[in-house]
C-alpha cells in the first residue's frame, strides 16, 4: 500500500514537472515575450559583468575610432547644405517627423546570442542612453537590424539575417528605370545573401542594382544602404522575382554599432 | 567542489568571449560552434556522484545564467541542461571512463541537446526547422567541443577529487 502510494506520488510529481517545463519553454520561446522587471534587472547585471569580461578584448580592437567615425559619416550622410535644406523644408511644412531626422548613439557589442535562429547582439547602451525598442542599428557597411529588447544599461539588436517570419524590412531597389519597392524577408545562409521576394517580374532589375531601405512602414528610415543585387531568379510561373542581395557587412565581425534615434527637439 | 565550479565558470566565460571573437578570427567558417558550458557540466559529473543534489543545483544555476547572459531564452537552457545531464548520468553508470568514451559522451550530449532543442522549436513552431538543419547544428558543433571535452577530461583526471561512476 505504502509502495503504491509512493509510486503514485512519483508519477504525479513527474507529470507536474513535465507540465511546468512545457509551460516555461512555451513562455521562454515565445518571440513577443515582454521582459519583466526582475529579468531586466538580471540582464543589466549580466551586461555589466559581460562588459567587464569583454573589456580587455574590446580595447584591443584597433579600428574602434575609425569604425565609429566612418559609420557616422557614411550612414548619416552629413551634408551641411542638405541638412539645412531639410530643416527649412521641415519648418515650412511643419512636419514633426521625417524619414531622415535621426540622432545617433554609438555602442559596443558585448555579446552575441548563441541560439542559432535568434541572431541577436547585445550592446552596452540602454534606456539610460535614450534607446527604445524598434530603433534602427547600422554600421559603416549598412543596416544590420533593429532593437528588440531594452534594459537600463543594455539593448538587444535583432539582426536582419535572423531566421524569423516577423523579420521584414521594406526596401527600395534603384533600377535603371527608377525605384521600385519590395520586402526583404529572408536570408540564404549558404550563400550569405539576404533575399527579397515577390518583386514584380515586369520590373527590370539588373545585377549590381543598389538596395536601400525605403522608409515605408515607419520602422526603418529611408536610404540606409543594405547591399547590391547579386542573383535574380524567377518563380516557376514567371510572375515574380526573388533577388539575392550581397551585403558589405560581415555579420561575424560586428564589434561597434550605431543606433539611430529620433531627433530630440 | 571548488575546482569543478571554477571549471564551469571558466567554460562559461570562454563560451561568451570566444563566440564573440571566433567567427571573426575564422571568417565564415562555422564549423566551430561552441558549447563549452554544456561540455563542462557533462565532464564534471563523475566528480559529483556522491553529491548528485549539488550537481543538479549547479547545472540548474548554470543553465539559468547561460540563458540570462547568452540566449535570452529564460529557463529554456535550464531545462535542456538538466535533461541532458540526467540522460547522460545513466550512460555514465554503464560505461568505463577513458578518453574514447569521453568523446562518445560529449558527442552524445551534443546530439541530445540539439535534439531536445529542435523538438521544442518544432513543437512550439518558433522557426521552420527540418532534419537537415538538425544535422547541420550537430556537425558544426562537434570538433571544438570534443577537443575541449578531452582537455577537461585530462584536467579532471589529475584532480585530487576522486571520480566515481557508481
Amino acid at each position: 500500500m505504502y509502495r503504491k502510494n509512493k509510486k503514485k506520488k512519483k508519477i504525479i510529481i513527474i507529470i507536474i514537472i513535465v507540465f511546468c517545463s512545457f509551460f516555461l519553454l512555451f513562455y521562454s520561446l515565445s518571440s513577443n515575450r515582454k521582459m519583466t522587471v526582475v529579468e531586466s534587472f538580471f540582464k543589466d547585471v549580466a551586461s555589466v559583468v559581460m562588459k567587464g569580461v569583454m573589456l580587455p578584448f574590446t580595447s584591443l580592437n584597433a579600428d574602434k575610432d575609425s569604425d565609429l567615425t566612418e559609420s557616422y559619416v557614411i550612414q548619416k550622410n552629413l551634408n551641411v547644405h542638405l541638412e539645412e535644406e531639410i530643416e527649412q523644408l521641415r519648418d515650412a511644412l511643419d512636419l514633426n517627423q521625417t524619414l531622415t531626422g535621426y540622432d545617433v548613439v554609438n555602442a559596443t557589442v558585448i555579446n552575441r546570442n548563441k541560439s542559432y535562429w535568434y541572431q541577436t547582439l547585445t550592446i552596452d547602451k540602454g534606456k539610460k542612453d535614450g534607446l527604445k525598442k524598434n530603433m534602427v542599428a547600422i554600421t559603416k557597411d549598412g543596416l544590420i537590424g533593429k532593437i528588440q529588447k531594452v534594459t537600463n544599461y543594455s539593448s538587444e539588436i535583432k539582426l536582419i539575417t535572423a531566421n524569423d517570419i516577423n523579420n521584414k524590412v521594406s526596401v527600395s531597389i534603384a533600377t535603371t528605370s527608377g525605384e521600385t519597392t519590395a520586402i526583404l524577408s529572408g536570408y540564404d545562409k549558404d550563400n550569405n545573401l539576404v533575399l527579397i521576394s515577390g518583386v514584380d517580374s515586369l520590373v527590370e532589375i539588373n545585377v549590381g542594382d543598389v538596395v536601400t531601405t525605403s522608409g515605408l512602414g515607419g520602422m526603418f528610415p529611408r536610404g540606409i544602404y543594405i547591399g547590391e543585387v547579386e542573383t535574380i531568379t524567377n518563380d516557376k510561373y514567371g510572375l515574380s522575382k526573388t533577388l539575392g542581395v550581397r551585403m558589405n557587412q560581415n555579420f561575424n565581425n560586428i564589434h561597434y554599432v550605431t543606433i539611430l534615434k529620433e531627433e530630440t527637439k | 567542489m571548488i575546482i569543478p565550479l571554477i571549471i564551469v565558470i571558466i567554460s562559461f566565460l570562454l563560451d561568451g568571449i570566444l563566440s564573440n571573437y571566433l567567427p571573426y578570427m575564422l571568417g565564415d567558417l562555422s564549423l566551430f560552434t561552441l558549447y563549452f558550458t554544456l561540455v563542462s557540466i557533462i565532464i564534471i559529473y563523475p566528480l559529483f556522484v556522491k553529491k548528485l543534489k549539488n550537481y543538479y543545483i549547479l547545472v540548474g544555476i548554470t543553465g539559468f545564467l547561460y540563458d540570462l547572459f547568452y540566449t535570452n531564452l529564460l529557463f529554456a537552457n535550464t531545462i535542456f541542461f538538466l535533461l541532458v545531464t540526467y540522460i547522460i548520468s545513466f550512460l555514465y553508470k554503464k560505461m568505463a571512463l577513458n578518453l574514447l568514451t569521453n568523446i562518445f559522451i560529449v558527442i552524445l550530449s551534443l546530439v541530445i541537446y540539439h535534439a531536445i532543442f529542435v523538438l521544442c522549436l518544432f513543437i512550439f513552431n518558433v522557426v521552420p526547422i527540418n532534419f537537415e538543419k538538425f544535422l547541420y547544428l550537430i556537425l558544426h558543433s562537434i570538433i571544438l567541443n570534443v577537443i575541449y571535452g578531452e582537455v577537461l577530461y585530462l584536467i579532471c583526471k589529475y584532480l585530487p577529487t576522486k571520480r566515481r561512476l557508481n
